[in-house]
């Protein structure tokens, strides 16, 4: 089987990847939640206001100011609104920034566990890790947002979580496969619905 | 990309979201899927453009579409935020036997599937109907009713279809958030008696709430 012309033998794809395996890509389904662990800074330059289309008016600031210049340095702030009205969040000069960033940001995270995010974090990854900034998505949700295919989002999103600077679960807790009980609950929800 | 964000109000999971569930909604082009998502969901229906494997375009080009230089399929899907963190999803699924290489990937972990058919054109759902059983997924059929429908009984329409007796078909308006809702609790009554438990003894259980 190792009919190269060169004369290098096969090698497992383990060794050739240097021994490091990269398990979150293939268990990334597409309701796999991703939830940001960092603030991405910068990600107004790359993020998804950095293309086409004049920042949204903060949520926040009285209509018509722009608060926010258009290129910033201070992580955490976002020019895309509309996915959550919390002006507490985005640094304000006269807020005291680390109170508001660790109880609002991330409730469920404690700030200051992820890893800084590299300064050569490629461009689309920063991307993702902003659409992820105001709250968790799906990995569909996400490539619809990003108007990615599902197969790309998989890939950047394993590369985030392998720099640890996005978390992964999957749709059900392995705890709780579908089941009856789950059945059940899903029917009580419909019929609560209609009410 | 950078349209998306303004798109996305209220896009991101509520906190309160814990187990995620899905139920594909299939049929053919133009059956109504995504006015039915549309019209449960709780979110703009969003989409993918999905890209099929060389094996589909081989099939692509079997059936004639010369021309047709694309290989993508746009999936759209909903969600709805149930009580108790559950949050399901809806997954527009086209019926197209073109599209196999797809549906593996999207039927993984659904619970069950909703079959929309179109009375007008019966024999349109015939595929989409075997690509649900081949996929092993439990299913309701619900028929979208037009205007200048036929009328027919429900056993014409069972025997025209090769209908289990167990399976539910229901009539629908996929423009009626109700009706829309009534399909999907059919179609999950129908998965707890299958998984072994009477729909009716525990609706009327949980009846008081």
């Amino acid at each position: 089987m190792t009919g190269r012309r060169s004369g290098r033998p096969l090698v497992p794809a383990y060794v050739s990847t240097g021994g490091k395996t990269r398990p979150s890509r293939n268990s990334l389904e597409r309701l796999s939640v991703l939830t940001g662990l960092t603030i991405c800074p910068g990600e107004s330059a790359a993020g998804p206001s950095g293309g086409a289309g004049p920042p949204l008016p903060d949520p926040g600031a009285p209509p018509g100011v722009r608060t926010e210049p258009a290129v910033r340095t201070e992580p955490g702030v976002r020019t895309d609104s509309g996915v959550r009205a919390e002006p507490a969040v985005r640094h304000d000069p006269r807020q005291p920034r680390a109170e508001a960033r660790q109880e609002v940001r991330r409730p469920r995270h404690t700030p200051g566990a992820a890893p800084p995010v590299p300064g050569d974090l490629p461009a689309a990854q920063r991307t993702l890790l902003g659409t992820l900034d105001g709250g968790s998505l799906t990995v569909v949700e996400t490539a619809a947002v990003l108007a990615l295919p599902v197969s790309a989002v998989r890939v950047l999103a394993a590369h985030l979580i392998d720099l640890g600077l996005v978390s992964a679960r999957p749709p059900i807790p392995y705890a709780a496969q579908p089941d009856l009980d789950l059945l059940e609950r899903v029917a009580d929800g419909l019929r609560a619905l209609k009410l | 990309m950078a349209s998306a964000p303004s798109s996305s109000s209220g896009l991101h999971l509520p906190d309160s979201a814990r187990e995620l569930v899905k139920i594909l909604v299939a049929g053919p082009f133009g059956v109504g899927k995504t006015t039915l998502i549309d019209s449960v969901s709780e979110i703009r229906p969003l989409h993918t453009e999905e890209q099929l494997s060389e094996a589909s375009v081989a099939v692509d080009d079997l059936a004639g579409v010369r021309d047709k230089t694309t290989t993508t399929v746009a999936i759209d899907f909903g969600r709805i935020s149930l009580n108790g963190g559950i949050v399901l999803y809806l997954f527009g699924t086209p019926g197209q036997e073109r599209f196999r290489s797809l549906w593996a990937e999207i039927a993984y972990g659904a619970l069950g599937a909703l079959v929309l058919v179109d009375t007008r054109r019966i024999d349109d759902s015939f595929e989409v109907l075997g690509l649900v059983e081949d996929a092993g997924l439990p299913y309701a059929v619900a028929l979208n009713t037009f205007p200048d429908s036929r009328q027919y009984t429900e056993e014409q329409l069972r025997t025209s279809l090769d209908l289990d007796p167990g399976t539910p078909m229901i009539a629908c308006d996929a423009r009626d958030a109700h009706a829309s809702v009534d399909a999907l609790s059919s179609l999950v009554q129908h998965l707890l008696i299958r998984a072994g438990r009477g729909g009716a003894a525990a609706g009327m259980r949980r009846a008081p709430r």
